[in-house]
């Protein structure tokens, strides 16, 4: 988080194609006034220089003492655009207008009214599994004619992007930790071959068939049976199963395919890499410690990676 | 090679090294479509100027820019795509072409302009991408400021400001991606172009004055729509001028001395030549060019009585008209017949100064001068034999013979009137003297001239203008064509005097001016018993018309100062603006510069400090919370903006469980203090509040 207000000093300014244009035509015509020595065209010409000095006011104005934030991004899946988020406020009492925020080749138009603050997430695009820092942001504008083009120095956010690897499924999910191959059972059949693990008060988003109706007659109180898959209860997704044809970018999207998968069927699974065995778990902590492993293989040594989590 | 490469790439960009310097520019934006309504409005305004500009440029041209500015509204109205290139070619051809055909080439402000205008619309209806609005405006900037050539005059400029308010508006639409709305767009637009007048005018009147030409630009018609006063003066013709109440020039007189309406005999030209009852100037022999340096004693070169200076009109003619008799002038060259000519024609309005005193001072006359001023062509017949024997008879001077005319003027029945009868062909002189006896001033002062020549007293006929109307209570006099007079000077006992015989023969042309004379006329009442009261009225308007006369009054007051300031501002004026601001003789180009800098730069600052944005000022108690709002950073906690304080102290509380009790309190009192309205003491609470919040320090656990 790095607080950046835009100062004087950070501003720079320059005119446009269209400004160098607008000054061609002042300069004919001056060539005409003072070749007509036409006064009233003398004005004219000092009226149109002074509108071009005065939008370098506003360009100016428009863009000065503004402020940028950046927040923590969340992680995606290579492919996927990274998001930074970044605030800009205005905590002055004028509007800003056409206030373009770019950063790379990532544009966006905003607008802020007086003290408004802005959240824009910036979209950048992954190529990359592992860290992504933000790019360098710029805010620029052209308001309010065109002939003035105001931007800023670079505010590079001090945040960054985890990119997991991009999920692939190259190869059958392992059924257990030992078995391979075995064609994997659809979702609704796997639900089939649940076993009885006892009675839950209901919760919301409990499935209507598993209300357990004859504890309603009784007890006046919805009442859920609960299951438990036995069967997949724990799954071992290791590198070393893989086939060997299979690169290392490939294995990790393979196994990064499979951590999705095995933490949607509430699995309890384990990953086995090379270097780390990531323990049986499950949960949205040891989802994303297992995915961090991946998208940081080869890159950070082990033990050393930081503990932030978004 | 490499060494040959090096040098030509730092030619190549001189701005390298500054650029160096700068941060790398961020790729521009992407451009993005006009609005539609943007476009139309841009359509609106094409239309316009291609109307406003039919009584400029050929009605063929206008027509033809019309057509296309049509054509590309409904392109614009239905959302079509723009013409294909072939028929863009086509139209620019046919219309290079068309100027060609009409003007005969490209030289001529009107060609330019008229090329301008196609320019205008052929780019507007080729237009399909943003830059291309981009040029359509500024060409408009560019139209509207050339149109200044053919009207300088003030309801110009007032239509040409509107019109830069309006096209900058459309540049402000064009350059923001979102649509805002109109009224907004315009109000901006009106304060940008507001705010750039002061700085306008200090450029305006500070910006050194460069004389000089650029050979390339197309050269001004040969005054087209100027009058000016004929070098001839032919019975029956100046009376035609009459009714021309186009304004020739407008004088004010220094110090506020002003002559008497009798007293303003404008003198323009002086025509020694006649033949046949007509009147021709002598070219300017350059042996008749009085300069200062040989004549000076001659000169008494002080000033005059009267000072004052004069805007003129544009005009064609080489006279300029000063007040009888000059005793300095700045511009032009003086004749010995006291008139000034110029040897280059002003394209415009142009300014001068002069100053005369009513009585002409001895003037050298050689002795083939005086002959050339007896030559007559017309001559006397019989009965006007007689009559010029009875004057000179016993006279004793040359001055009395010339009363003992004007004397007979006055008796006779001679009649003064615009529309008199065209006279005999082969002798006009003697056919006026005794059968039509009516005419305008020029019959009088030619008639008059003949017979002082026959009476061997040297004379000519003089042209010029007769008072004028005097505005705002005399600040300053118009003159208009209709003010034309025409007048004698006899040289008497060494000197030459003004002899005016249409005064004794319409003494309220001379007393009342040509306008008061016209009115009357207009309302029959001249003559009659009303005369006396009709007078009354119009020199003495009650009423409506009194309102009226001041209403008129105090525009062409101001019209009057725009020409003088505006209009004609120049080298000299800013000399004299300078000389009043306290800077005497300093109107050299560095101090110009200087101040033209000073003040300019002092404006822009002004602006930016003035229009710079101003923090909005928070409450103590505001700034205080957003510090306890900050000592959440390090922990990457930010407030929401959607986020009330209590929602965002839970938040708080789940992630920093042993602060819970703090923040809590922390908040409470904030709203305590912000929403209550007993909170007592607030200064002390505020005080209270502060140091709890420098004692916080959020603890994770």
């Amino acid at each position: 988080m790095t607080d950046f207000t835009i100062s004087r000093k950070k501003l720079y300014i320059l005119p446009t194609r269209v400004g160098w244009y607008y000054a061609l035509i002042l300069f004919a015509l001056f060539g005409i006034a003072v070749k007509f020595d036409n006064q009233s065209a003398f004005m004219m010409l000092f009226i149109l220089v002074s509108v071009g000095l005065i939008a370098m006011v506003y360009t100016h104005n428009n863009v000065v003492d503004l402020q940028m934030d950046s927040h923590p991004s969340k992680s995606v899946f290579l492919g996927q655009s990274a998001l930074f988020p970044i605030t800009l406020s205005n905590q002055s009492a004028k509007p800003r207008h056409a206030v373009w925020l770019i950063a790379g080749g990532f544009h966006q138009l905003t607008q802020l009214d007086a003290g408004q603050n802005q959240t824009i997430e910036l979209k950048l695009p992954t190529v990359q599994r592992g860290y992504l820092s933000c790019e360098p942001v710029n805010l620029s504008s052209l308001y309010p004619i065109g002939v003035f083009f105001c931007w800023t120095k670079r505010f590079v956010p001090n945040e960054r992007c985890l990119v997991y690897p991009q999920p692939l499924d190259l190869v059958a999910f392992p059924e257990d930790g030992t078995q391979q191959g075995k064609e994997q059972q659809s979702a609704n059949v796997l639900q089939g071959a649940e076993d009885y693990a006892g009675m839950k008060a209901y919760q919301d988003g409990d499935r209507m068939r598993d209300i357990h109706w004859p504890s309603l007659a009784k007890t006046n109180k919805l009442v859920s049976i609960q299951y438990e898959n036995n069967s997949n209860a724990s799954v071992n997704l290791s590198w070393f199963t893989l086939p060997a044809s299979l690169g290392v970018e490939d294995r990790l999207s393979q196994l990064c395919y499979w951590v999705i998968e095995a933490e949607q069927n509430g699995q309890s699974y384990q990953l086995e890499m090379p270097n780390q065995t990531i323990e049986f778990d499950k949960g949205l902590v040891h989802y994303h410690e297992c995915l961090r492993a991946l998208a940081l293989w080869g890159e950070t040594p082990v033990g050393e990676t930081p503990s932030k989590e978004s | 090679m490499a060494t040959l490469k090096n040098p030509l790439k730092f030619i190549k960009n001189p701005l390298a090294p500054l650029l160096n310097k700068l941060p790398p520019m961020p790729s521009q934006p992407p451009t993005h479509q006009a609005h539609r309504s943007t476009l139309l409005q841009l359509s609106l305004l094409i239309g316009i100027a291609v109307v406003l500009h039919f009584s400029i440029a050929n009605a063929l041209i206008a027509s033809f820019a019309f057509a296309i500015f049509i054509l590309k509204t409904i392109i614009v109205f239905k959302n079509y795509s723009p013409p294909p290139k072939l028929i863009l070619m086509i139209l620019t051809i046919a219309s290079l072409g068309m100027v060609i055909y009409v003007y005969g080439g490209w030289n001529g402000q009107r060609a330019g302009i008229s090329f301008l205008i196609l320019l205008v619309a052929l780019k507007f209806l080729e237009s399909e991408s943003l830059r291309d609005y981009y040029i359509v405006c500024l060409l408009l900037y560019f139209l509207a400021a050339s149109s200044f050539l053919f009207d300088s005059s003030i309801v110009n400029i007032l239509l040409v400001v509107a019109y830069t308010i309006a096209t900058t508006g459309i540049l402000l639409q064009i350059s923001n991606p979102t649509k805002v709305p109109l009224k907004s767009t315009l109000g901006m637009s009106t304060s940008m172009v507001a705010k750039a007048l002061p700085l306008a005018i200090l450029l305006f009147f500070f910006f050194p004055r460069i004389q000089g030409s650029f050979g390339f630009l197309p050269s001004s018609d040969a005054g087209s729509t100027a009058t000016s006063l004929s070098d001839s003066l032919v019975a029956g013709e100046l009376a035609s001028s009459a009714f021309n109440n186009e304004l020739a020039f407008r004088v004010e007189f220094v110090d506020g001395v002003t002559p008497k309406q009798e007293q303003l005999y404008w003198r323009v030209k002086t025509m020694p030549l006649e033949e046949r009852f007509q009147w021709r100037v002598s070219k300017p022999e350059p042996q008749n060019f009085v300069s200062k340096s040989t004549n000076s004693e001659d000169l008494k070169l002080d000033k005059g009585e009267w000072e004052y200076s004069i805007l003129h009109e544009q005009s064609t003619d080489r006279y300029l008209p000063y007040l009888d008799y000059l005793q300095t002038k700045d511009r032009g060259i003086r004749l010995r017949d006291f008139s000034v000519y110029v040897t280059r024609r002003a394209l415009d309005t142009f300014s001068y100064n002069g100053s005369s005193s009513a009585n002409s001072f001895a003037e050298f006359s050689k002795p083939s001068e005086r002959q050339a001023l007896l030559q007559l062509s017309s001559r006397p017949n019989a009965k006007m034999q007689l009559l010029l024997n009875t004057w000179r008879e016993g006279a004793s001077s040359d001055a009395e013979i010339v009363n003992r005319v004007y004397e007979y003027f006055k008796s006779q029945p001679f009649e003064y009137t615009l529309t008199p009868r065209a006279l005999d062909d082969l002798d006009p002189f003697n056919d006026f003297m005794f059968e039509s006896q009516s005419g305008y001033c020029e019959h009088y002062a030619s008639a008059f001239t003949i017979i002082m020549r026959s009476l061997n007293i040297p004379s000519r006929v003089v042209v010029g203008y007769q008072g004028g109307s005097r505005v705002n209570d005399g600040q300053f006099i118009e003159v208009r064509y209709s003010d034309a007079h025409a007048w004698s000077e006899v040289w008497v006992d060494g000197q030459w005097r003004r002899v005016d015989p249409t005064a004794t023969i319409s003494p309220e042309r001379i007393n009342l001016g040509m306008e008061a004379l016209l009115e009357l006329w207009d309302s029959g009442l001249i003559g009659s018993n009303d005369t006396g009261l009709a007078l009354e009225n119009l020199l003495n308007p009650t009423g409506a018309s009194k309102w009226f006369k001041q209403i008129s009054d105090s525009w062409k007051s101001a019209s009057y100062q725009w020409n003088k300031w505006i209009v004609n501002y120049d080298f000299n004026s800013q000399r004299q603006l300078l000389k009043k601001l306290g800077m005497d003789h300093h109107n050299s180009v560095t101090t110009l510069v200087g101040i033209m800098s000073l003040g300019g730069i002092t404006l822009l600052l002004f602006y930016f400090w003035q229009l710079v944005p101003k923090t909005i000022e928070r409450d103590p108690l505001q700034r205080t919370y957003l510090k306890f709002v900050h000592k959440f950073k390090r922990h990457k906690i930010y407030k929401k903006p959607s986020e009330t304080p209590l929602e965002f102290s839970q938040r708080l509380a789940s992630l920093f469980p042993p602060s819970e009790d703090d923040i809590e309190q922390i908040t409470n009192q904030y709203y305590q203090l912000r929403y209550s309205i007993e909170s007592g003491d607030s200064q002390s609470d505020i005080k209270q509040f502060k140091s709890l919040i420098a004692r916080f320090k959020p603890k994770k656990s």
